[in-house]
């Protein structure tokens, strides 16, 4: 590979050379624009085959030193049907150049890389253009894709730097990948995030990412999301869910060095609806009457804490919720600083008041540099761009960064009329620090949201940190020594200490020949690869709160955690295309080849165990205990595949086409290791046979295609675990996953039909698409009852149905010259369903979740409902208990997380050189669970936990039957508590109040009999004010000569949730990219970003 | 001739990746396969972690026994066995982590042990082992649960194993065992001294520990089916059971992570405070004078008193008396079944009319000795307890029941599930009721309800499981034996 690159530069930079000339004349002339007649300024003008050129000045004239025997000029410009103009005898040449109108025969790019006109196509692709990804730029160019293709549903979690989860038309695995394939100019890109199972679980873990994110947004050209199985049967069985194409710049003929610059700054902040909102009301504590001893109101330590003779009251520093004592300025009590000697408030009692600085002040103001700068160039035969991106983030919270260098190369060369050669190469490198942890491990977002202490000020616990350099917390375990940490660190003593590192070096490109062996026949030859290693780093500082850490994940007050990663994968690809124009009907095009892919994955991950012996050394080798056994991860896996693939296409009208493919899987038992698929799509252009005039194109498909589909290496041998050693006793067990020798390859039928319309002189464009999936004979590590001795094994079996519908609709609303105004808008809906799972199962339990919630495959529902202890039903009505709490019945679906439908509305609007987007972005059904709100209230933190009832008192107020023994004579006046909404075990109307005034009460976490989990499932639709634009284009009358272009763009993202119904969360939050959605722990909040943008180019 | 070259390409392609792919799809980081003795090691070492841990998770029955008592989240004082799913932790525990790993080695030893050299004596001995210790997991499962899958356990093929009755599971385990003993031959090695964390390799120790084991099988069944219990004491006593302290089924555990005692990771590393003495067992031992008490709690910062954490509730950690300082070590010893506990059971069985030597008074008083000498109390203090009138077995209060069983209750003080059992058997008076939620006295737990994952994973076995533990999946129906 390396060779071949080296050959590849050396070629383009000879051909680059240019020539000399003898006898010279001078041609001049003036580029008109066939609308108005008026001059075009910034035409490319170029001698053809040659690199002698220029470009119209303001006025759209030009003039051209050109030998006198010289033959034609090629006149180029964005948007303009490129002109070629003889020369002849003539030294002034003038020309009308006109919008190039070909829309219709649109070119896209297909799998393998394929370039087809759009019309031929039976099967929907969506493509979007550079702009929607670099316009409004994101840190990870997948969530620019939001709202813009229809059916491509985008959750972003909101992790820095983190993961996006995209599922385009469904979940179609049980438990393998459902994110599509990233595919940049032909080579497959990696897009795992090899995040941990515990992370995936919502225990301890970072959000790494995704390895998709690499793609550079600046040198993305165009990117055509192929949606169904048969748009993909080329690829295999890795498309089964969907392939993102991305298409890169490259550079073009034209005369001397194009150079484009593009300079950003974005800002962000917290969207404050998207974090909790904290009651004001009462501090510290659990419940009054559990702590005897707690003062003569039970809320306080009552006790002559410093030994100076008198007693003082001390705030219960141990417990990490909010339903203590009712703030009381006039009292003056011991905090959590009291016992600092740094702290101003040593020994000193203050008065009892809620915090001035709320967790909200957490978070700093987030920054992204963006800048980039691009060189292209070539002529007729060569061409080449090089592009560099600068890529510099800080998040918005302490130590958080992350830096990312892209360099880029695209270079094609003609060493032939025949063979052409194509060298595509990208360098990356990020380093990030201080990644969102996720979930209910050692997270700011689960401490802020689920366990914390109003009357605690963030900004004091700052001060303590930077003065103190110690891990001086809030939530002291011994109330003699009450800063000695409990549960929770000192917020900043986690940002500062405890963070993560992590760097990634990277490199994908691909190398190809063309050979054009006839008029009808070429023969492409292509080796491509993309491969990276990472280093990820975790790390507890010595003094921190033990917590799960390391391979055992044990508790671990300090320790040290690293993880090398190295990914490759190779594709080498021969492809035969051949086409021929039969007779003046008939057309056919045709593809032959083989390929073949080779992925290794190699990692090692090591950890320390019983804490770190020096301070801030995070070696291995500073563990106090052994080292515990590594994880080492060596696989290797190869695919060999032959494919074929015809198109007939009948008078550009009625094209059929067909492809065949076949695969070999080293996974797979070697007997059973070959699997064939194929596809079949009918495309008919009807518009052809109309002669209406408001239809300008109209084309109806269909298709049918069956994908096969190989598993993961090494899961067709059994293995015993090496556990550590006991002593000098050496430990192996039975392994929790059992492997399968018998497997058989996955299979994915779908079915698709769709209409494309477009009229009123194409200002409407309309897609309709309808599709359906069955995925079937899945390969599913299956959770077994614990009975058999193991926890999973890998298992064929089960079926996943998906059908839908979308459809996108564009409208120029206003076209002319001056002002126009596009509306695009797409909506789709996607329903799945489980129908069987492997023999003997009926659920499948895809995330167990903290909360007594799981996510699961359940036959008969939609994939990936929520499972946990749910409301007892009579009658329609929820019933509540004789204590007059909801009561709880085991095991109940409780919420789906699908969406109902998903959609997106985007305006273009321009006027003259002035353009301004809005996009609004659409999540409708779909739920979620959140363990925030139901650790949250149960401590009392949210401002809902500390109102009023409907009697007008404070629900924290005891709750006042006025017959202890008779509930139904009612309640005082001047009760509290809650009267909640439901029936009676009898059917009546609940009149029972439910006490509100301690953790266990109303908003109580719950257990097996009350206070069910569903309690906290929430509606996940949101309405989004997701992206808004404006750009100026300067006028070319004020560029001149020096720059071709030149803009300034003021972009915002996330300005506005326009509707939600999860409180104090954004609803798209999550753990990361996988199949685990719908669960919200520790969620971090939307941050709205507003930037501003400079771009230019000579 | 496109043709011909594509043909042989794919036919080379074909016909060269078989063996290659084999090659491929193989393991290079993973053992394929183990020794015996590495999977038993791991079996037992399973087996006591799952007995003498306290992870809130997976062992919540030293807070069931009320020894302990929890400061702030006392969600399992109140029996809670939803939010943390403590059944299906306490499951996996036993099926997957012990029972697996000791059935694989079973089966390894017979594939393997005449390529190991060692004679047919060795392999029974070896075997016998395993049985032994599976039997012993299986009747804390059936203890624990009422009814589990026995007869379709521990085999992956199996995907939906059926549950069998407890009793039915009693009467296997019986014969396993009774078929185990038959295979010792005391004279003949077993396991080697490495592998062995147990006896070390002592087939003789490993006996006595089977004989044990038969008469708490015995006793357990005593209310249901005298008959059998009795006969079955007879033959343990018959075969030589515990006599001493040294004959304990221990492991010594180790001062590093993750060999530690399990305790000592919710106690220290964890670094929190979740745990404090209750009450129950507290005030208790104070009426008592007991001294062990010292070893078992530490006293409030006065130095002299000691106030255990009110049962079921919230207790702050800095007010209440801690778990003994004993217990804050990484290096003591683990026990799944001790000569104290075995001295009870024989004064249970002379109660009961069973064949045993000695009375009831005398094995009561051994048995509160052993448990004393155990914890290092010293003799003089040992002869004042028994003197004590509330402790000497012709004057302490109560029936034969109460007395017996408070007594083997407060040794039983670092194994919860055994001191848990053993108030669900003999039905002594004294414990508490958690002040939370209307909770009464006969919402004590009388068994884990069972896992809740079995009702997604195996839903079919567990409805026919649910009818016969009785219809109800309650944690206060009584397991089979459990009749008074």
């Amino acid at each position: 590979m390396k060779k071949l690159l080296l050959l590849g530069l050396t070629a383009v930079l000879m051909l680059a050379s240019s020539e000399l000339w003898a006898q010279e004349k001078v041609v001049s002339g003036r580029v008109t624009d066939a609308e108005d007649g008026s001059g075009l300024p910034g035409v490319n003008v170029v001698l053809q085959g040659t690199t002698n050129g220029t470009v119209t000045d303001a006025n759209g004239d030009f003039s051209l030193t050109v030998p006198s025997d010289a033959g034609t000029l090629v006149f180029t410009f964005v948007g303009m049907a490129t002109q070629e103009i003889p020369i002849g005898g003539r030294t002034e040449i003038n020309v009308v150049m006109a919008a190039d109108v070909s829309q219709l025969s649109e070119v896209v790019v297909t799998a393998l890389n394929i370039p087809r006109e759009k019309a031929s196509l039976g099967y929907a692709t969506q493509q979007i253009d550079n702009s929607a990804v670099s316009t409004v730029k994101q840190q990870n160019f997948l969530n620019s894709l939001s709202g813009k293709v229809s059916n491509v549903q985008i959750r972003r979690n909101n992790n820095f730097a983190g993961s996006t989860n995209i599922v385009i038309r469904g979940n179609k695995s049980v438990t393998g990948n459902n994110q599509p394939l990233f595919v940049v100019d032909g080579v497959p890109v990696d897009n795992s995030t090899g995040n941990s199972a515990q992370q995936r679980a919502g225990r301890y873990g970072y959000d790494y990412g995704n390895a998709a994110s690499d793609i550079n947004p600046e040198d993305i050209e165009n990117i055509n999301v192929l949606k169904g199985a048969a748009a993909s049967a080329l690829y295999g069985s890795r498309a089964a869910n969907g392939v993102v194409m991305i298409t890169t710049k490259k550079g073009k003929a034209r005369k001397g060095l194009g150079i484009s610059i593009s300079s950003g700054v974005t800002v962000g902040t917290i969207d404050k609806d998207t974090f909790i909102k904290y009651q004001n009301k009462y501090g510290a504590g659990y419940a009054r009457e559990w702590f005897e001893f707690y003062g003569p109101d039970g809320f306080f330590v009552d006790n002559d804490i410093f030994g100076t003779g008198q007693t003082g009251l001390v705030v219960p520093t141990l417990e990490d919720g909010s339903y203590g004592a009712p703030f009381d300025p006039s009292l003056n009590v011991y905090h959590w600083d009291s016992f600092v000697p740094e702290s101003p408030n040593y020994k000193k009692a203050h008065p009892w008041v809620g915090a001035t600085h709320k967790p909200d002040d957490f978070f700093e103001t987030a920054i992204d540099w963006n800048n980039s700068i691009a060189l292209s160039g070539g002529d007729e035969k060569n061409t080449f761009r090089i592009s560099y991106t600068n890529f510099d983030s800080k998040g918005n919270m302490p130590v958080q960064s992350l830096k990312r260098h892209s360099i880029s190369f695209n270079g094609s060369s003609k060493f032939s009329d025949k063979l052409t050669g194509n060298l595509g190469f990208n360098f990356v490198t990020h380093d990030a620090i201080g990644r969102s942890s996720t979930g209910y491990g050692d997270n700011q977002m689960a401490n802020f949201r689920q366990w914390w202490e109003v009357n605690v000020d963030v900004k004091d616990q700052e001060a303590m940190f930077k003065k103190t350099g110690r891990n001086v917390t809030w939530n002291g375990g011994d109330y003699y020594n009450p800063t000695d940490p409990i549960f929770w660190d000192n917020p900043y003593w986690t940002r500062y200490k405890n963070f993560q590192t992590d760097t990634r070096t990277r490199v994908f490109g691909n190398f190809s020949l063309n050979y054009q062996a006839a008029e009808w026949l070429n023969i492409l030859g292509r080796a491509s690869m993309d491969t990276y290693r990472e280093l990820r780093e975790e790390r507890r500082a010595v003094g921190s709160v033990p917590t799960e850490f390391g391979i055992n994940l044990a508790d671990e007050g300090s320790g040290y955690q690293r993880t090398n990663r190295d990914v490759t994968e190779s594709n080498y690809d021969l492809i035969l295309t051949a086409n021929k124009q039969l007779n003046t009907d008939l057309s056919i095009s045709g593809t032959l080849g083989g390929n073949i892919r080779r992925e290794t994955f190699s990692s090692i991950l090591a950890s320390t165990q019983g804490g770190l012996v020096v301070p801030n050394l995070y070696s291995l080798s500073n563990s106090v205990s052994t080292v515990p056994n590594p994880i080492e991860d060596e696989t290797e896996k190869e695919v060999y595949g032959i494919f074929a693939n015809a198109n007939l296409g009948f008078r550009n009208m009625l094209y059929l086409d067909l492809t065949a493919r076949n695969d070999i899987s080293s996974a797979l038992p070697v007997t059973k290791n070959s699997y064939f698929y194929h596809s079949e799509s009918l495309s008919f252009v009807f518009s052809e046979l109309l002669n209406a005039d408001a239809l300008d194109f109209g084309k109806a498909y269909f298709n049918y295609a069956v994908v096969g589909n190989d598993t993961g290496p090494n899961r067709t041998t059994n293995v015993y675990t090496k556990n550590d050693n006991f002593g000098n006793t050496v430990l192996f067990s039975y392994p929790s996953t059992v492997n399968n020798p018998n497997l058989l390859p996955e299979e994915l039928t779908s079915i698709e039909a769709g209409l494309e319309l477009a009229g009123v002189e194409n200002r409407l464009k309309f897609n309709l698409g309808l599709y359906k999936t069955i995925s079937s004979n899945q390969i599913v590590a299956v959770e077994l009852s614990k009975a058999t001795g193991a926890s999973f094994k890998w298992l064929n079996g089960g079926e996943i149905e998906n059908k839908g519908i979308e459809l996108s609709l564009g409208f120029d609303v206003v076209k002319n010259a001056d002002f126009n105004w596009n509306l695009t808008a797409n909506w789709a809906r996607n329903i799945s369903r489980v129908n069987s799972l492997p023999e003997g199962i009926s659920n499948y339990q895809i995330n167990s979740f903290q909360g007594g919630v799981s996510l699961n495959a359940t036959v008969g529902q939609p994939y990936g409902v929520l499972r946990g202890t749910g409301y007892k039903f009579l009658n329609g009505q929820r019933v509540v208990s004789p204590s007059g709490y909801y009561v709880a019945v085991a095991d109940q679906v409780i919420g789906d997380p699908n969406p109902d439908w998903t959609g997106g509305v985007l305006n273009t609007i321009n006027y003259k050189g002035l353009s301004l987007s809005f996009l609004v972005d659409v999540s409708h059904g779909g739920e979620v669970f959140s363990l925030d709100m139901y650790y949250g209230q149960a401590t009392g933190l949210p401002a809902h936990t500390a109102g009023n009832n409907e009697l007008g008192n404070p629900i924290r107020d005891l709750v006042v039957p006025i017959d202890p023994l008779d509930l139904s004579k009612g309640y005082a006046e001047n009760s509290g508590g809650i009267l909640f909404d439901g029936v009676q075990a009898d059917g009546s109307k609940n009149t029972i109040r439910a006490r509100a005034d301690y953790y266990g009460g109303a908003y109580y976490w719950g257990n097996a009999t009350r206070n069910p989990s569903q309690m906290n499932v929430y509606d996940g639709s949101y309405v989004k004010l997701r992206e808004v634009a404006l750009k100026y284009s300067l006028p070319k009358s004020i560029l001149g000569n020096v720059f071709q272009n030149a803009s300034l763009s003021v972009v915002g993202s996330n300005l506005w949730i326009i509707d939600k119904n999860v409180p104090y969360s954004d609803p798209e939050s999550g753990l990361g990219a996988g199949n685990g959605q719908g669960y919200l722990s520790g969620a971090y909040p939307t941050m709205r970003t507003v930037g501003f943008k400079v771009d230019l180019g000579f | 001739m496109r043709k011909i070259i594509l043909t042989l390409v794919i036919t080379c392609i074909f016909w060269a990746c078989d063996d290659r792919f084999a090659e491929m799809n193989k393991p290079t980081k993973a053992a394929v396969a183990a020794p015996a003795e590495t999977l038993f090691a791991n079996g037992v070492n399973e087996m006591f972690y799952m007995m003498n841990n306290s992870n809130t998770n997976i062992n919540v029955f030293r807070l069931y026994a009320q020894y302990w008592a929890q400061t702030t989240y006392p969600d399992e004082s109140q029996y809670n066995m939803v939010t943390r799913r403590n059944p299906d932790f306490f499951w996996r525990g036993a099926y997957r982590d012990a029972l697996k790993d000791l059935d694989e080695a079973k089966k390894i030893t017979e594939e393997t042990w005449q390529s190991l050299g060692i004679t047919e004596a060795v392999r029974d001995n070896r075997i016998a082992i395993i049985e032994a210790c599976k039997v012993y997991t299986y009747q804390v499962l059936v203890d624990a649960f009422g009814a589990v899958p026995y007869t379709e356990a521990l085999d992956p093929e199996i995907l939906s194993p059926k549950y069998d009755a407890g009793e039915d599971v009693y009467n296997a385990i019986i014969d396993d065992l009774d078929a185990a003993i038959a295979m010792v031959d005391v004279n003949s090695d077993s396991w080697s001294e490495t592998q062995d964390i147990v006896y070390e390799g002592d087939t003789g120790a490993w006996l006595k520990f089977m004989n044990s084991l038969k008469l708490k099988l015995a006793i357990n069944l005593a209310d249901v089916n005298p008959g059998k219990a009795g006969s079955m004491v007879a033959e343990a006593v018959a075969g030589g059971v515990f006599d001493s302290n040294d004959d304990n089924a221990s492991i010594q555990y180790l001062d590093a992570f993750p060999n530690t005692h399990p305790v000592h990771e919710d106690l220290v590393q964890s670094g929190r405070d979740d745990y404090v003495i209750a009450n129950t067992i507290v005030d208790i031992m104070n009426n008592l004078n007991d001294p062990r008490l010292p070893v078992y709690a530490q006293p409030l910062d006065d130095g002299v008193t000691y106030e255990g954490g009110v049962y079921g509730t919230n207790n702050t950690f800095a007010q209440k008396s801690h778990i003994g300082e004993i217990f804050y070590t990484p290096d003591i010893e683990g026990l799944i079944l001790d000569y104290a506990e075995v001295e009870f059971m024989l004064a249970e069985a002379a109660e009961r009319g069973f064949s045993v030597p000695g009375t009831a008074e005398e094995h009561y008083d051994a048995g509160i000795t052993a448990s004393m000498e155990y914890w290092g109390v010293d003799s003089g203090d040992i002869a004042n307890y028994l003197a004590n009138p509330d402790v000497a077995y012709t004057t302490a209060a109560g029936d034969w029941k109460q007395k017996i069983g408070v007594q083997a209750w407060l040794a039983l003080y670092n194994r919860g599930f055994e001191g848990w059992t053993v108030w669900r058997r003999l039905d002594f008076t004294g414990f508490n009721v958690p002040p939370f939620g209307g909770l009464t006295y006969n919402d004590i737990p009388k068994r884990f309800i069972f896992p809740i994952s079995e009702a997604t994973l195996n839903k079919a076995s567990l409805q026919e499981a649910i009818q016969l533990i009785g219809g109800e999946d309650s944690a206060t129906t009584k397991v089979f034996w459990d009749v008074n």
